[in-house]
């Protein structure tokens, strides 16, 4: 039973990171203008299929790194701050940055060999495999 | 060997799909030899923490893509040709690629400033 509690509680936290990761670079690709009210949070929770809850907290992430604010009654808004929204836009290309080294790195692929690859896009042996 | 220590899978992947691509990565990065005979499928459901017929779907999947084949009784092997392997190595280098280079393009970057990111 209590087992059973952990996981439902671990899948939620995930959960509520991945979407606030997905706001996340919504807002600093620009979707979102800076000072912009966002819609309602039932509304975002609808846009993004997930609870109203999970949506909930996924914005107090979001709060919490200053990239929202809430006025009280109004709603919540889009940071006018745009320097901190270009540096977590530099946070994130960072992010897949090193996402894209690794994943070429586990299939054993190394920088010269990518480059090797990109200029020449034929697959190579397609034809004697095929 | 199968490195499984520390694994976790996403909620927004098909689990078997997940262990594929485990599993091709070992293949063309050279881990698992060309060849090499793969561990048995209740070994591997015990190791990725799954249930037996996930294991046999990926697999299964594998196999179909030929880098797996069966030997009757015999068991499951990588393949040992190596052509097969190098053209998936290159196809997933280029997806992977190509899907990197579009999450930065709708992040705003472009060209010289995507290269910026990376590790000289």
């Amino acid at each position: 039973m209590y087992e059973q509690r952990e996981a439902i509680m671990e899948t939620m936290n995930k959960t509520y990171r991945y979407l606030a990761e997905m706001l996340k670079k919504e807002i600093v690709s620009g979707r979102f203008e800076p000072n912009e009210k966002l819609p309602p949070v039932k509304e975002l929770a609808k846009i993004y299929s997930s609870s109203i809850n999970t949506m909930q907290r996924a914005l107090n992430l979001l709060e919490d790194e200053g990239l929202i604010y809430s006025k009280r009654t109004v709603g919540k808004y889009i940071t006018a701050n745009s320097l901190l929204i270009s540096n977590i836009r530099v946070d994130v290309a960072r992010n897949l940055a090193r996402e894209f080294t690794r994943r070429l790195n586990e299939i054993g692929v190394g920088p010269e060999e990518l480059v090797a690859m990109l200029k020449n896009p034929e697959i190579p042996y397609a034809e004697e495999v095929l | 060997m199968m490195q499984t220590i520390g694994m976790e899978f996403n909620e927004n992947t098909p689990i078997y799909i997940q262990i594929m691509e485990i599993i091709r990565n070992e293949i063309i990065s050279g881990k698992l030899e060309p060849g090499s005979k793969v561990e048995a499928v209740r070994v591997l459901a015990k190791k990725f923490e799954v249930n037996p017929n996930t294991v046999q779907k990926a697999l299964s999947e594998l196999e179909e893509e030929e880098l797996l084949y069966t030997k009757r009784t015999a068991g499951r092997y990588v393949t040992d040709n190596s052509l097969i392997i190098e053209s998936i190595r290159f196809k997933e280098a280029r997806k992977i690629t190509e899907n990197f280079v579009s999450q930065m393009r709708s992040l705003g970057y472009d060209g010289e400033q995507i290269l910026e990111f990376l590790p000289n």
